[in-house]
């Protein structure tokens, strides 16, 4: 089958206006289609991410609460990555290697709260400064819906090399935790 | 999709959507085996914290699962739709998933989808009409989908734009969490 990429990822907000808000203000992404959906089920709004691919946001009057740590990452100091089985977890929109800088810069101005993390090869397997093991660059932030997105850029591209581990089984879990500690 | 720039940050769509599923291996069968997907980057997180891998899924976009030894249950109606049909889930998660596919393909993609064993709702053409989906393909469909699930029960969908967004699809104001309309 031949894909072409993301048509769109559908997420979850919790009031339109202030989603629209930040996406089209914060992050300049174009709104390209608003929908009322029928029988008063809600909205669902989409903003151009670059490359043919839209975030597309619903709004249902009947949605549940957020649920951090379960249906979205706990963004609470010291509290665990980990977000349940069928999540998402943090959605990374691609960005040109050369404007990580400048971009980092340009969030900050706008008030947005950022961790940076270098993603590495090897033992080192994430630091603050780049090195030369660095193979994506990664700049963290929130959106107003508790969705943790990253604005990412692949310094290389990859090779036979990168596919080296065999999956995991939910059986293995023990192993890994007895790593813990 | 129309092309419309962002005079702010040069945005190249999804570098990764990271996922979480409850066994890499039976995801590693669904994604690469069935969807035929490449498997091009794995991670084994430090200190046992789990696992990262990284699926092709065209234009430089991928889908990146996790699998962590100690992720919650799954939570249906608030992670992720209720069932098959879809529906609404919590603030802040993710509903669906769409991978764009050339909208041509789409009912020989259904059937190889069926082939494979997987269970693919009918084809739904979105369009401008008041009940917003019709049977057949009309000058207001602007997509054309197929929905079904993956082994986590994560919402997919194989979606193909029909005709370019214009200014013209941009007419509702937003909804406050109170329900209540934006000026």
């Amino acid at each position: 089958m031949r894909y072409t990429g993301i048509n769109h990822v559908a997420l979850v907000c919790r009031d339109m206006k202030e989603t629209v808000d930040f996406y089209t203000g914060v992050l300049e992404m174009k709104l390209v289609k608003t929908i009322d959906l029928p029988g008063g089920r809600g909205q669902h709004f989409f903003f151009d991410s670059g490359n043919g691919s839209t975030l597309a946001f619903f709004w249902f009057p009947d949605a549940p609460e957020g649920a951090p740590g379960i249906a979205s990452m706990n963004r609470a100091p010291g509290a665990a990555m980990t977000t349940a089985h069928g999540s998402m977890n943090h959605l990374a929109i691609d960005i040109p290697l050369e404007e990580f800088e400048a971009y980092a810069d340009r969030l900050r101005s706008k008030g947005i709260e950022l961790k940076i993390l270098n993603h590495n090869d090897g033992p080192e397997h994430a630091s603050e400064d780049l090195r030369d093991s660095t193979w994506i660059r990664s700049m963290y932030f929130a959106d107003p819906n508790g969705i943790w997105l990253e604005l990412a850029a692949f310094t290389r591209p990859f090779t036979d090399a990168d596919v080296a581990h065999e999956p995991a089984r939910w059986e293995d879990r023990d192993v890994y935790l007895a790593q813990r500690s | 999709m129309s092309e419309r720039r962002n005079p702010e940050f040069e945005f190249r769509g999804l570098n990764h959507l990271a996922l979480v599923c409850r066994d890499m291996r039976a995801t590693v069968h669904f994604y690469r085996d069935l969807l035929g997907m490449p498997l091009i980057k794995t991670i084994d997180l430090p200190a046992g914290k789990g696992q990262h891998f990284f699926f092709d899924i065209g234009n430089g976009n991928s889908l990146a699962f996790f699998w962590f030894p100690n992720a919650p249950e799954n939570v249906p109606g608030v992670v992720q739709p209720a069932g098959f049909e879809g529906g609404p889930s919590a603030y802040g998660s993710m509903n669906h998933v769409a991978i764009d596919i050339p909208a041509e393909k789409i009912e020989e993609y259904r059937q190889r989808l069926i082939d494979k064993g997987i269970r693919v709702s009918e084809i739904k053409n979105h369009d401008d009409s008041p009940r917003q989906i019709s049977p057949e393909v009309n000058e207001t469909t602007f997509v054309r989908s197929i929905y079904f699930q993956d082994p986590d029960g994560i919402r997919l969908e194989l979606a193909g734009w029909v005709r370019e967004l214009t200014d013209a699809d941009v007419s509702h104001a937003p909804m406050d969490s109170e329900g209540n309309r934006a000026p």
